[in-house]
């Protein structure tokens, strides 16, 4: 699959797993390496953007035995920026298959 | 490439991309090996399927860094922290006194109980009463003791997780990023919890039979509830003993 369609719904992904409960960095890079094919290392950068860009907000915890691990959470901005990316993605994607299966027959 | 072959390039990437934050950044791909490994992976393969520094280094770009207090703002942090905290260790202090003022206190009833179960009267303190009553009032006394250390004890505790809470909030105002407030109570081991409950509950226990009993055995040995008449206590003449 080409890397540009997979780098844009990436970011809607991470949001979509945070919507659900406070994840940690490598949990989200575990999960969705596991899932889709993009290297480990592209789940960091893109959640400090989202942090930066305030979607998101960190916190440390402390597990037992380990040091303490950076939990992301969906800021108020993160999930209504979630919901309407959400709606706009399924009614993108929707569309797109619509036309793409008018095209074989 | 090894774990740290890989940390010392992605390093030279990022400062190359002029990327805020770069210690952070590398603290989160080290914690990312530490987690691997922990799963059984080998260092290269885990460096393998991270992607090229340089391409993760490129996607950081641009990306602006976490707020930190700096210059002029870090040196009011760091004056408003430091007044904050002499008064903090004036309060620690007298707190701590106090809690050395408890040990001593409860190191009273202690001698006294003694004193009244061995029979003795060191420095003739002691009003006269006869041995049955010494007996069980000298155990209510140690009882008392065993009650004011275990409250200096949890004192102490308290005072301990006080400058814990002081620590971390100090820690968390000085960088970006905030480890979990502490609880404010005294955090003991379940173990040691437990023990101490039940030693301070039959501590009390025993304090309050002792008290009763040491009273009811006085008024039966003397016939009368102010038994402290009878048995000349504070300067009143003796009329039984």
């Amino acid at each position: 699959m080409n890397i540009q369609y997979k780098k844009g719904v990436l970011e809607l992904c991470v949001l979509s797993l945070l919507a659900k409960r406070d994840w940690y960095g490598y949990e989200i890079s575990e999960y969705l390496s596991r899932k889709i094919d993009i290297a480990d290392g592209t789940v960091y950068p893109l959640l400090r953007k989202l942090k930066s860009d305030g979607l998101v907000t960190t916190y440390l915890s402390e597990e037992s035995g380990g040091p303490p691990r950076k939990y992301y959470s969906l800021t108020k901005a993160g999930r209504d920026a979630y919901a309407s990316d959400r709606t706009d993605y399924l009614n993108f994607a929707a569309t797109v298959q619509t036309i793409l299966e008018e095209q074989e027959t | 490439m090894t774990k740290q072959e890989y940390l010392n390039e992605l390093k030279a990437e990022l400062n190359k991309n002029v990327v805020a934050d770069a210690e952070d950044i590398l603290g989160e791909y080290e914690q990312h090996f530490l987690f691997k490994l922990a799963d059984g992976f080998s260092e290269e393969e885990i460096a393998v399927r991270l992607g090229a520094p340089a391409q993760i280094a490129a996607q950081y770009a641009g990306i602006p860094g976490e707020k930190k207090a700096k210059g002029g703002k870090r040196f009011f942090l760091v004056l408003w922290l430091t007044i904050i905290g002499i008064f903090e260790v004036m309060l620690y202090g007298a707190f701590l006194w106090f809690i050395g003022a408890l040990f001593c206190a409860s190191q009273v009833p202690a001698a006294l109980g003694i004193e009244l179960i061995a029979g003795l009267n060191y420095l003739n303190i002691l009003p006269p009463m006869p041995y049955g009553g010494a007996i069980v009032f000298g155990i209510t006394l140690l009882a008392a003791s065993v009650l004011l250390l275990v409250f200096a004890i949890y004192c102490f505790a308290y005072l301990r997780q006080m400058v814990r809470v002081s620590l971390r909030w100090r820690k968390n105002m000085m960088s970006g990023e905030a480890l979990p407030q502490l609880p404010m109570s005294p955090q003991f081991k379940p173990k040691t919890r437990r023990a101490l409950r039940s030693i301070l509950l039959w501590a009390v226990l025993i304090f309050a039979i002792g008290f009763v009993a040491g009273y009811a055995i006085l008024t039966i040995y003397t016939h009368s509830f102010g038994f402290w008449h009878a048995l000349g206590w504070f300067g009143y003449p003796a009329t039984v003993y």
